[in-house]
């Protein structure tokens, strides 16, 4: 008795690892029942410990939501260089030519352009990779996207200025924190444009308070009555000292604002 | 799909008779493989659509046990399978000849 109970708690622990664990576990229980019919005490316990230290399985959905969860905030990253690139090549050459003087500031535009196109193409992509993930709690959903984004925004702040890391932790607290409570209430909301609109509203204002949080450690003298408006500067680079001090972070929550939204409201709404 | 030698005996199992239904102790007892190795290739075989799991249709009240997960090879699966084997065997056959070596059924 006491072998057939500590089997069936092995193959239930062991379910649970798996993607489709309930059914796993009834199939794996009526083994058991077999085994313990037959008498068969060492063969149930073989049964459940073999099942118990293997590796799991995760079937293709599984797999396709981990690698997304895990990868977006990379490829986040990755365009957001290439975005870069692409106008270090071809548009500030090609805007020196032709207007001087503003060369600087269309290459620029041209940058957030290209950045803004490719984080709605990656919030494309996430559609359909959303539809695979099991969750559907809010909640579940805004903190398993948030999660794996937390390395890439603290190596995103660490490539601006060189001392700006160590003044960073209010920013990668409130981001994160703001963003997934964002989600959430995004994710809660029935209609769709309803919650598109709090989204994309609940983003602007984390990125906001986030950027405010990295200018209270500036020594120079900061008209804070403009700074509701920073994070509208910084992308058209209209106050260079906010660029200097929080960049590049704001482009970062720019690359994966449209790709958790898009995400998260996606699965929540994916029948089961 | 690739095949490895558990792999192989699984469906060396399965094609020793097509029509049979097995459930997983049915299996471990055919291939000799332990629970840990043969249910990740039962799933893996699941999601390339070699072979189909069905549940048992019996009153478990009636039967005095749980219904059992039973798996068949599906006609796809059935083909893959025999060509996969049929690989397998020529591949070692011809090369050196291995402790874990698997006949196509």
């Amino acid at each position: 008795m006491m072998s057939y109970r500590i089997s069936q708690w092995l193959v239930d622990f062991a379910s649970r690892r798996w993607s489709d664990h309930e059914e796993t576990a009834r199939e794996w229980r009526a083994e058991l029942h077999e085994l313990a019919a037959l008498g068969h005490r060492g063969e149930m316990l073989r049964f459940a410990v073999s099942l118990a230290v293997s590796r799991p399985f995760f079937d293709r959905g599984i797999r396709i939501t981990a690698a997304a969860l895990l990868l977006a905030p990379v490829a986040a990253m990755v365009l957001w260089v290439l975005s870069h690139a692409a106008a270090i090549i071809f548009s500030e050459d090609l805007f020196m030519n032709i207007i001087g003087e503003w060369a600087f500031w269309l290459s620029e535009t041209a940058t957030y352009l290209a950045m803004l196109a490719l984080a709605i193409w990656l919030a494309l992509l996430a559609r359909s990779w959303a539809r695979h993930n099991p969750l559907r709690s809010p909640l579940a959903l805004a903190v398993v996207v948030v999660i794996p984004s937390v390395p890439v925004l603290v190596f995103s702040a660490s490539m601006g200025n060189m001392w700006r890391l160590d003044r960073a932790l209010p920013e990668l607290l409130i981001w994160p924190l703001g963003f997934a409570l964002t989600l959430w209430a995004a994710a809660s909301t029935k209609r769709r444009w309803t919650a598109w609109t709090i989204g994309l509203i609940g983003a602007f204002i984390t990125a906001q308070v986030a950027i405010m949080s990295v200018m209270t450690h500036v020594t120079t003298p900061v008209d804070w009555a403009v700074s509701p408006l920073w994070l509208v500067s910084y992308f058209n680079y209209r106050a260079q000292m906010v660029n200097d001090v929080v960049s590049p972070t704001p482009e970062f929550y720019l690359m994966m604002t449209p790709y958790a939204l898009s995400y998260v409201l996606t699965a929540r709404r994916t029948p089961m | 799909m690739r095949i490895t030698v558990p792999m192989a005996r699984v469906l060396s199992a399965f094609l020793s008779d097509v029509d049979e239904d097995r459930y997983g102790l049915d299996l471990m007892r055919l291939t000799g493989l332990l629970s840990g190795t043969l249910y990740p290739i039962l799933r893996r075989l699941q999601e390339s659509g070699w072979v189909d799991a069905e549940w048992e249709a019996i009153d478990p009240a009636a039967e005095g046990r749980p219904a059992r997960r039973y798996y068949r090879l599906t006609a796809q699966g059935a083909d893959n399978a025999r060509t996969a084997l049929a690989e397998l065997h020529a591949q070692t056959s011809t090369g050196t000849r291995t402790a874990g070596e698997v006949r196509p059924a």
